[in-house]
């Protein structure tokens, strides 16, 4: 345990240290995709609890990625055209404001992940997965044929959104923003997952049938990390579409909701930094080896079949030389 | 009679074409041990499940504490007073003794859902847990992770755990199940202390410990209840010892 942390904040120190370098170097393009692994590593934040440390495999994850996107689109889109936002009879103004936006994006995220949760969390294993899949391809399929805001071609925000004080646009200080909050995201997490609440969830995870003869209700705990998870998942999809000044239904595929499971998975199911190593090494992958090849997602599904089949621990179990979760 | 603490009344269950439990009626009075006995599959565990809210009956009916519970579901179950213990031990596996009981007094106090107080530091819980860890013989086995105990040391963990519940029944299924005669006798002494606080609907195989723990022996034979009484009485029961005690004879 104490070596794990200890190569966490190694972890994290080297990828600051390489943030650094490429802003002394007035290299924006590096910052800029160290501001796309610092939100895809939010992303995954908000499924490893659910997955690691619930043990519930949503594979519907993209469903509140995207729906953070499009709380960010929809509300900037308004601002942006001085149209105030219907809804029903009630007319709301859009906002340019990221704080906001960020609250807006969890709050969707949230009212979604609630049913969604109710529903899929009275079955388990592969109907889980297949149930959230189902919901976030719903998601998907109305995104698509939603003419209003933009339907399969997405909108795009001619300015990223504001933070008091800040110049969003300088990609240094868009992604300190995003790294802060990542930052308060891994911390809040770590004590949640360390709390009372954390451990019975543990629990419930390993053995549900113990946990509730306890008297607790595992359905309860449960629904409480999925949504808590799908709002930080939801945080993140905002960032991205900040980032990319830009969101479309791409956002809400299937392809995303794996690309998320493989940061988890990648980096080590239940660490504190898995998802900030999946998500590095998946990026560095892609641009990387995407730059060479065309195939470079065969290697990628080489180096997953290896983690899955001899390091279950993911990348951060392998660098802290123990087996856990096995 | 106000001492009944947990009443059956004519709970039946059928798995198919299979009457599990037929009509089965019985009751648990405060400060005493009921053993149900009979042979293998003949509806014991059902029974136990049946009272945990694990499945539900098809009839009859669950009183506990003078209140109807078959409404409840397990959990709700469990925090209006009982506790059970499982035939194949249940426990947190990847937990150490310490955590597993203070889970469980976590679960009493009602408090699980404090999501940013710290758990491993929280000595509200660990006082508590060692308590009941102490109770059951487990002193210096806080630390150990629940994987490697032997079977014996998984069964008292469990009864810890039960009674940190602080139930007011305990549902104690096999609790002597393979863990050797020294850990049976050892079990047994426990068991005889624990009656003191709380009354037990006990399953159990090993005739010896049953005769000697308890205070009323019913006898369960193709999901029925054919008799219930006394040790004595049970001994000397014609149909008991057709049915079971002569079968394990021969
Ligand atoms: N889920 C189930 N589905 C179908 N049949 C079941 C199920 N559970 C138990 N049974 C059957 O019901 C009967 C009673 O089982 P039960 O486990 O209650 O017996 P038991 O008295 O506890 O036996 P043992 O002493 O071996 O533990 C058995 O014939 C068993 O095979
Ligand atoms: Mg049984």
């Amino acid at each position: 345990m104490r070596r794990e942390t200890w190569i966490s904040f190694a972890f994290i120190v080297a990828g600051l240290l390489l943030v650094l370098v490429a802003w002394l170097g007035d290299e924006p393009f590096t910052i800029t995709l160290a501001t796309k692994v610092v939100i895809l590593s939010l992303a995954g934040v908000g499924l490893n609890l659910a997955l690691g440390h619930g043990g519930l495999v949503s594979l519907g994850h993209a469903a509140f990625f995207g729906l953070g996107g499009y709380a960010m689109g929809i509300l900037a889109s308004h601002a942006q055209n001085y149209e105030p936002l219907m809804i029903g009879s009630w007319a709301m103004e859009g906002t340019k404001s990221m704080p906001l936006i960020w609250l807006a994006a969890m709050l969707v995220a949230v009212l979604f992940a609630l049913p969604i949760g109710v529903l899929s969390l009275r079955t388990s294993g592969v109907y889980f997965i297949m149930i959230t899949l189902a919901f976030a391809q719903m998601i998907y399929y109305f995104a698509i044929s939603w003419p209003a805001y933009g339907g399969e071609d997405g909108m795009s925000i001619y300015v990223r959104n504001s933070f008091p004080g800040l110049n969003t646009l300088d990609p240094i200080q868009f992604f300190v923003l995003c790294a802060l909050i990542l930052a308060i995201c891994l911390i809040l997490v770590d004590r949640l997952v360390k709390s009372r609440f954390g451990m019975a969830l543990e629990a419930a995870r390993q053995n549900p049938q113990r946990v509730t003869s306890l008297g607790i209700d595992t359905f309860r705990l449960q629904l409480t990390a999925f949504v808590i998870s799908a709002a930080i998942t939801g945080l993140a999809g905002a960032l991205y579409a900040d980032l990319n000044r830009f969101v479309s239904p791409s956002m809400l595929s299937w392809q995303v909701s794996g690309e998320i499971m493989i940061f988890v998975i990648l980096g080590g199911v239940a660490r504190f930094a898995g998802p900030l190593a999946g998500a590095s090494v998946f990026i560095a992958l892609e641009y990387f080896l995407g730059g060479l090849t065309e195939f470079w997602q065969f290697w990628l599904g080489l180096l997953l079949l290896v983690v899955i089949l001899f390091a279950r621990g993911g990348i951060i179990g392998v660098l802290a030389g123990e087996r856990r979760h096995g | 009679m106000g001492d009944i603490v947990l009443s059956l009344d004519r709970l039946s269950k059928r798995y198919g074409a299979l009457l599990a439990n037929k009509d089965v009626s019985l009751d648990l009075r405060k400060g005493e041990i009921h053993a149900l006995i009979g042979p293998n599959g003949a509806g014991k565990s059902t029974l136990v499940k049946q009272v945990a809210g694990e499945i539900r009956p098809d009839g009859g009916s669950i009183m506990f504490d003078g209140q109807p519970i078959n409404s409840l579901n397990t959990a709700a179950r469990a925090r209006a007073g009982l506790g059970r213990t499982f035939q194949v031990s249940s426990l947190i596996p990847e937990f150490s003794v310490l955590q597993n009981v203070m889970l469980a007094v976590q679960a009493q106090q009602g408090k699980t859902f404090r999501l940013f107080k710290r758990f491993s530091n929280d000595t509200e819980l660990a006082d508590q847990a060692s308590g009941y860890i102490d109770e059951l013989d487990l002193q210096g086995r806080a630390d150990v992770p629940v994987s490697q105990l032997s079977h014996g040391e998984r069964r008292q963990l469990e009864m810890a755990t039960a009674l940190a519940l602080k139930p007011r029944a305990l549902l104690l299924d096999e609790p002597l199940a393979g863990i050797g005669p020294a850990g049976s006798q050892h079990m047994t002494r426990l068991l005889k202390k624990l009656k003191q606080q709380v009354p037990i609907l006990l399953i159990e195989h090993d005739m010896a410990a049953v005769f000697e723990l308890a205070d009323r022996i019913s006898v369960m034979v193709y999901g029925r209840i054919i008799t219930t009484g006394t040790a004595q009485e049970i001994k000397n029961n014609q149909q008991v010892q057709e049915a079971y005690l002569g079968q394990e004879a021969s």
